[in-house]
């Protein structure tokens, strides 16, 4: 514990003689300030600490809309992306240096002649490194949680799970940074490699999430062509808008979009085209299955950064609930988020249309055991390294 | 009790360097040993060896009677390295206080250590400004406090003078006089062969990985040197009045004899002292007429 203290103590002064940890705590506090400045009545939402006020239907303390635009703000925005990954690839830029600096002539003599394992030195220098990470997400997350509390009067202390979350995917990152650093010594390797890794992390991810997706989409038009339900006025109507305001229009209204139905029926598929065509997207759902396997396989003892950040979601906002950018659409047109069922499968759709990729489903236990075993193999194997080799 | 002791200590690294060669020494406690080689005869990796820095290939070492990597006795160890590299964000006062920490000591002994070494090395008015500011001889100062923190019973100094300029080198020879004074083994390890003749009780030479001569320096001469010098002509059998001459104090004493038989009045008449700079270069000639 003393040697934890000591590491503690002087990589804390380390970080804060490096100009970048500042731009990040300065950034983040200036966030939090913004955010501060906003505050919400009973009829509409106050800005500048009040010496701006404006009122609205939706925006103002006590409607279900501001709950969900505040969190969602937090989850998607400064979380989702500010400490994700602005902040995360700024640490890693920052503290790239930290182990290949620990570990210069000179400097690691002097540790490794104190009565210390060379583990525990390790361990003690990685874990006190995290204050990079842990000091500007334990600032934006108290900031928050001060702000709703100012600016909804309750508080939302689920704010805090964001903490263990962005720390675990800072440090999966962190502990290759660390790996790099020790076998190479080199700041400019350790923090060009972690990128790398990242990026190959992000796209065996982005494979694996396309693959899976496009196998659902192959299933359904498999399903279609078994039914014979694949005609074009089909397809247009399982994406088109909910069944209630469909049947309005083909009642009432004659739809322009559809004049070519009128115009040109469908031309009926023999058997024979039906099957080649059923055989083909057989084969090309085997296909998109293999990718998916193989990926899912190459990703399984990898970090899974992307399903850390969203379990940190799920436990800060409700599933249902809309992301950040449809949250604050809905509420300036005017649209309230009451509706949840409604709406909060409407905007899933969107969400999924945009990111046109399947989520794959993973329990919290699998997300989080592989990221820790990943971490665990990668740092093991920078002690090993570290504690075996001369200085 | 030994300080240090080491039986056919041999390193080899993974590139196929030879740097140790069965080594052999012993360190007593009390004592400023000096260790003295050219570069590359294995002086620093003999004492990252006996640090624990770098793993030794075979042989035996031990430090205040206990083997090599011992970390109780580790606690006991001050340690300075060559070319030394303490963070830079650190002050002075901070540095010393931070490896006293790693070290376990409390923070009443620490603080209080601290402020004694850092008085005693002379760095007290500038404790507070940062490292990154000192000039080489601070932070060789700063260096030395740090070492001294823990009040050790063995301390291993590798180039403590090095960059250091000739007032600051005075200043810490006294510093090690005054830390042997209360009982600390030092083991200095140094380039400088005028700076170990005069602080050291025994010495080492090393060459090539193995230790060539070690004692003190009037055992390493062999015979000591004289000078006597006296009023008047040089009596038979000496070739002038003032002369150099090599024996023990038997022939030291027959010479005086021969001179004041023959109504000389002695002048002068001193052992010499040993030149460290002149065993040490006829040991490196003699090694290199070793070699075919």
């Amino acid at each position: 514990m003393t040697l934890l203290i000591a590491m503690l103590i002087d990589t804390w002064r380390e970080l804060t003689s490096r100009f970048l940890f500042w731009i990040v705590l300065a950034i983040s506090a200036f966030i939090v300030l913004l955010l501060t400045s906003v505050g919400f009545d009973e009829t509409g939402i106050s800005l500048w600490w009040g010496l701006s006020h404006s009122e609205h239907e939706l925006l103002r303390r006590g409607t279900r809309n501001l709950d969900v635009v505040y969190r969602a703000f937090f989850s998607d925005v400064l979380v989702g992306f500010w400490l994700t990954y602005a902040a995360t690839f700024l640490g890693l830029i920052s503290t790239a240096s930290v182990f290949p600096d620990f570990l210069s002539g000179g400097g690691v003599d002097m540790l490794l002649a104190k009565p210390r394992r060379r583990a525990s030195i390790f361990m003690a220098k990685f874990v006190a490194s995290l204050l990079f990470a842990a000091v500007p997400v334990t600032l934006v997350c108290l900031g928050v949680l001060l702000s709703m509390r100012m600016a909804l009067g309750v508080w939302e202390f689920e704010i805090l799970y964001a903490l263990p979350y962005v720390l675990l995917f800072y440090s999966s990152l962190f502990a290759v940074c660390v790996l790099v650093g020790t076998v190479t010594r080199s700041s400019l390797a350790s923090l060009l490699l972690t990128v790398v890794i990242w990026g190959l992390f992000l796209a065996a991810g982005a494979v694996e999430s396309t693959a899976g997706f496009a196998y659902d989409q192959i299933q359904d038009d498999i399903e279609r062509v078994q039914n014979g339900d694949d005609g074009p006025k089909n397809k247009r109507r399982r994406r088109g808008p909910p069944r209630a305001v469909q049947v309005e229009m083909e009642e009432g209204e004659f739809d322009f979009e559809d004049e070519g139905e009128f115009s040109q029926p469908p031309l009926e598929e023999s058997a024979f085209d039906r099957a080649a065509r059923l055989e083909s997207l057989e084969e090309f759902a085997a296909n998109a299955a293999l990718t998916e396997r193989i990926a899912s396989a190459i990703r399984w003892p990898l970090p899974k950064g992307v399903e850390i950040i969203d379990l940190m979601r799920e436990r800060i906002t409700p599933e249902d609930d809309p992301n950040f950018f449809i949250a604050f659409g809905m509420t300036m047109s005017g649209q309230p988020i009451e509706l949840a069922e409604t709406v909060g499968s409407l905007a899933d759709q969107v969400t999924d249309n945009i990111l046109s990729a399947r989520k794959v489903r993973r329990s919290n236990r699998y997300v989080i055991g592989t990221t820790v075993l990943f971490q665990a193999i990668t740092l093991g194997l920078a002690i090993g390294w570290f504690s075996r080799r001369d200085y | 009790m030994t300080a240090i002791s080491t039986q056919g200590l041999e390193k080899r690294y993974r590139g196929g360097i030879h740097a140790l060669r069965g080594v052999d020494l012993q360190v007593d406690r009390g004592e400023i040993f000096g260790l003295i080689g050219p570069n590359g005869a294995g002086k620093s990796t003999l004492v990252k060896v006996l640090l624990t820095i770098v793993r030794r290939t075979s042989g035996t070492a031990s430090l205040l009677g206990q083997p090599v990597g011992h970390r109780p006795t580790l606690a006991k160890v001050g340690f300075l390295p060559e070319h030394h590299r303490m963070p830079r964000y650190l002050t002075g006062r901070q540095a010393v206080l931070y490896y006293a920490r790693l070290l376990g000591m409390t923070k009443r002994e620490r603080e209080h250590r601290a402020d004694e070494m850092i008085d005693i090395v002379g760095m007290g008015h500038a404790a507070h400004r940062k490292l990154g500011t000192y000039s080489k001889g601070m932070q060789q100062r700063i260096g030395l406090a740090q070492a001294f923190v823990n009040e050790p019973e063995l301390v291993v100094l590798d180039e403590p003078t090095d960059g250091v300029d000739p007032v600051g080198r005075v200043e810490i020879r006294e510093v090690l006089l005054r830390m042997r004074e209360r009982g600390t083994a030092i083991f200095l390890n140094s380039h400088l062969l005028s700076e170990l003749e005069t602080v050291c009780d025994r010495v080492a030479i090393m060459l090539e990985g193995t230790v060539r001569r070690q004692g003190t320096p009037a055992e390493l001469s062999g015979n000591p040197k004289w000078r006597l010098s006296y009023q008047g002509d040089a009596v038979a059998g000496h070739d002038s009045n003032d002369f150099h001459f090599e024996g023990d104090e038997h022939q030291a004493q027959r010479e005086l004899d021969l001179a004041r038989q023959q109504g000389r009045v002695i002048t002068h008449f001193a052992q010499e002292p040993i030149s460290l700079e002149e065993l040490f270069l006829a040991e490196v000639r003699d090694q290199q007429g070793d070699q075919p």
